[in-house]
């Protein structure tokens, strides 16, 4: 137990979401998860992570080319029960942009995006204590989590994201325990 | 019939050691250096150095998941799962393929391949004290242990000088100095908890973790580069492992013949000399039975392996298996209970950072129960701490912040705010009813009897728990940290992967396995030196006593072999 394994147990209580759940939307959570939707969804999954972690002085989501990442951990590192919410959020994000904008959120303003992924932030933020908790236990992390997480995960680990975004040093060779911030210092990729 | 008896001497030799990892290596080291032809069998595939370590310059980039486990790896490993991950998960068995029986939870985290565990251990490398060789002694559990430190004081000399050991010397009775390589640094924030605890608590020191990862040069391995990427495997030699130190200088004798593939099922035994003659073993991959023969046997199989070969090794003589006639083989099964601690927040320091991936943390050496005034009423033995500050990483600050966008991405990318993780490893005691037997109807693919594992953690744990919480967050609190919160996960045996006792050393052969000179006391050309022939536990990391008692028991063995006594 060291504690990466700690901060990997704080994922696990990042806790479930506070939309309503109930009738046919839970019972959709058990029922095998459309998958082929995830390829369909791409563009819109890639500019969410756009949304989330845009372009700025150093590259964004897009730029570290993070959607695949996120497709392949949903595919193959994401419970059953999440991969359902994951799916049926993306769809609830184009019924949203849809019924607001009358278009798809791909289609929509840099402004009109930020206004949805601020709603589904909201929305799904994690219940504190132990209601998060049981809350997470039954009905897993919610989707704008979900979507966070693999975002930020695809990105820093990625060449674009680890090298250009965060401080990457492949082979240290030595260790210095008290060194002053550079200004600008950007956080290590790697611990 | 010439055939066979020719065939029989080609597969005699003077020394059989089963087993590769931290403590077989050792065994095959000093054999062979030592003049004997040694046989070294391990059962699962061949890991050469450096050529084998298929991830270790991998970024993180080529891992298709980031570094995560996916639900398959869970489904499928749900007790190696909890310990590999994407970069790692080669030197770890497949669970579906090794069963064993679990009649309580417990891990058991394996490594079947040349190297063993030694490829992915925690490295940290403690001595054990008196206070460790003679508690069992004192307080009652358990038998004495029949040596005391001034006995393995020379041969932790011995082996960390080889093995290459980075330390601060402290001076601490309870916890002896080693011939320490120079020791890695702490960074500012350990330094000033050092310096806290030093002021506020009396007795109590934190240290630089004592690590097998070299600090300069040694012995033609190259120091470490601070990648803090070792359970993949060392492309620099840069941490000790049966790979990349004691396997290559067994082998430059020219004495030592590697087997892998070679799972042992028994042990051989003549009655007529009353001695072992050799080793049955099952090609693993051809499933072909071969024995093989030698004057003496070091058993290095880990200490549920080592049970198992004891116990399967049924005969006439030994219907109970081979030195089971007290019925002790694989009882007192012990494992440091730990996933207990306390972790807080520092506000300060904010214009500090480090540099390197330092494959360390800091120590706190046991402090409780030493004969003092911080002795317990409440539980025997003691716990020491690991732990570390950082700054907290993109991993920590992408969960932690709410939010989205060009702010979120800024607090994302910097460092984050200063913590510190402590976390306790505590001693388990000796109990006769955690112990290893041999399933008598399920069978693996080879067709051996699984083994089943009983352990729990009793009410001196249970008690020691709260304190080893208590204590962290005590000293942190008192420290200057704030937001200090304890923990307190739920331990599973097994999960610290530190199994001990199934063998245990002691004087009388009635109330223990092994001799002082980890010799079966009823076959005295069977040697056991890992983990199982640990009579207490302590509350120190275990491979570095390991180590010393090979290097001793070799000694030993070969001394007696020379004199014509086995």
């Amino acid at each position: 137990m060291n504690r990466r394994k700690a901060i990997g147990s704080l994922f696990l209580l990042a806790g479930a979401g506070a939309a309503a759940w109930s009738g046919i939307r839970l019972r959709r959570l058990y029922s095998t998860p459309e998958l082929e939707k995830l390829k369909a969804h791409q563009t819109l999954i890639t500019e969410l992570a756009e949304t989330i972690i845009p372009a700025t002085d150093t590259p964004g989501a897009k730029a570290a080319g993070v959607s695949p990442f996120i497709i392949r951990m949903i595919e193959d590192c994401t419970p059953k029960k999440e991969q359902n919410r994951f799916i049926m959020g993306l769809d609830e994000v184009e019924a949203y942009a849809s019924q607001h904008y009358g278009h798809s959120f791909v289609r929509c303003t840099i402004e009109q995006r930020e206004v949805i992924a601020g709603h589904f932030e909201r929305r799904d933020r994690p219940y504190k204590g132990i209601a998060g908790k049981i809350s997470h236990k039954v009905l897993g992390d919610s989707f704008f989590m979900i979507m966070k997480k693999y975002t930020v995960i695809g990105y820093c680990t990625s060449m674009e994201g680890a090298t250009r975004g965060l401080a990457f040093d492949y082979v240290p060779g030595h260790y210095a325990g008290s060194v002053r911030l550079k200004p600008g210092q950007k956080a290590w990729a790697t611990e | 019939m010439n055939l066979n008896i020719k065939s029989a001497q080609q597969r005699t030799y003077d020394a059989i050691v089963i087993g590769s990892g931290i403590s077989g290596g050792w065994a095959a080291k000093e054999l062979c250096e030592k003049g004997l032809k040694t046989l070294v069998l391990e059962r699962g595939r061949n890991v050469e150095h450096v050529k084998d370590y298929v991830t270790t310059l991998k970024t993180p980039w080529e891992f298709p998941h980031g570094g995560l486990n996916t639900e398959k790896d869970f489904a499928e490993d749900p007790v190696q799962s909890a310990e590999y991950d994407e970069g790692n998960k080669h030197f770890f068995v497949r669970d579906k393929e090794h069963p064993y029986i679990q009649e309580k939870p417990f891990h058991w985290v394996r490594g079947y391949q040349v190297g063993g565990r030694s490829l992915t251990w925690g490295r940290q490398s403690y001595r054990l004290s008196d206070l460790d060789f003679e508690a069992n002694g004192k307080d009652g559990h358990g038998v004495d242990w029949p040596i005391r430190y001034k006995d393995l004081a020379p041969w932790y000399s011995y082996v960390e000088q080889f093995a290459g050991i980075s330390g601060q010397p402290e001076g601490l009775a309870q916890l002896p100095d080693g011939e320490f390589l120079p020791p890695m640094e702490m960074n500012i924030l350990e330094k000033h908890f050092r310096e806290q605890v030093k002021q506020r608590f009396d007795g109590r020191c934190v240290t630089i973790g004592r690590v097998a990862n070299l600090t300069r040069g040694w012995r033609g391995r190259t120091p470490c580069q601070y990648r803090n990427l070792c359970s993949r495997g060392c492309p620099y030699g840069g941490y000790f492992s049966s790979n990349a130190a004691t396997l290559p200088a067994a082998a430059a004798t020219g004495n030592m013949t590697l087997r892998p593939f070679s799972i042992v099922s028994e042990i051989l035994y003549d009655k007529e000399k009353g001695k072992a003659n050799g080793v049955r073993v099952i090609d693993a991959e051809t499933h072909e039975v071969i024995d093989f023969y030698a004057k003496i046997v070091f058993i290095n199989a880990s200490t549920i392996g080592s049970a198992f070969v004891l116990l399967h090794s049924t005969s006439d003589a030994f219907p109970q298996g081979l030195g089971n006639s007290n019925d002790l083989v694989g009882r007192h099964l012990m494992d440091h209970h730990f996933k207990v601690g306390a972790m807080g927040d520092y506000h300060g320091m904010e214009d500090w950072y480090y540099e390197g991936r330092r494959p360390t943390g800091i120590y706190i050496p046991r402090f409780r129960n030493l004969g003092d005034a911080a002795s317990r009423q409440d539980y025997l033995r003691g716990f020491g701490y690991q732990g570390y500050a950082e700054r907290e990483g993109w991993m920590y600050n992408g969960l932690t912040e709410d939010g989205f966008g060009k702010s979120f991405k800024d607090k994302l990318l910097r460092p984050g705010k200063w913590a510190f993780w402590l976390g306790a490893w505590g001693e388990t005691l000796p109990y006769a009813d955690n112990r290893v037997t041999l399933d008598t109807t399920q069978k693996d693919k080879w067709g051996l009897p699984l083994a089943k594992v009983a352990f729990s953690i009793r009410d001196n744990e249970k008690t020691m728990r709260k304190d080893m919480q208590h204590s962290a967050a005590e000293m942190l609190e008192k420290s200057g940290f704030s937001n200090v919160s304890g923990f307190d996960y739920n331990y599973v045996g097994g999960e610290c992967v530190h199994e001990m006792g199934t063998a245990r050393m002691g004087r009388d052969p009635k109330t223990s396995v092994l001799n002082g000179n980890n010799q079966l006391h009823e076959v005295k050309n069977v040697f056991i030196t890992d983990g199982s022939s640990m009579t207490s536990s302590a509350c120190q990391n275990p491979s570095l006593t390991y180590m010393a008692l090979t290097a001793r028991a070799c000694d030993f063995a070969v001394g007696e072999l020379k004199k014509g006594n086995l």
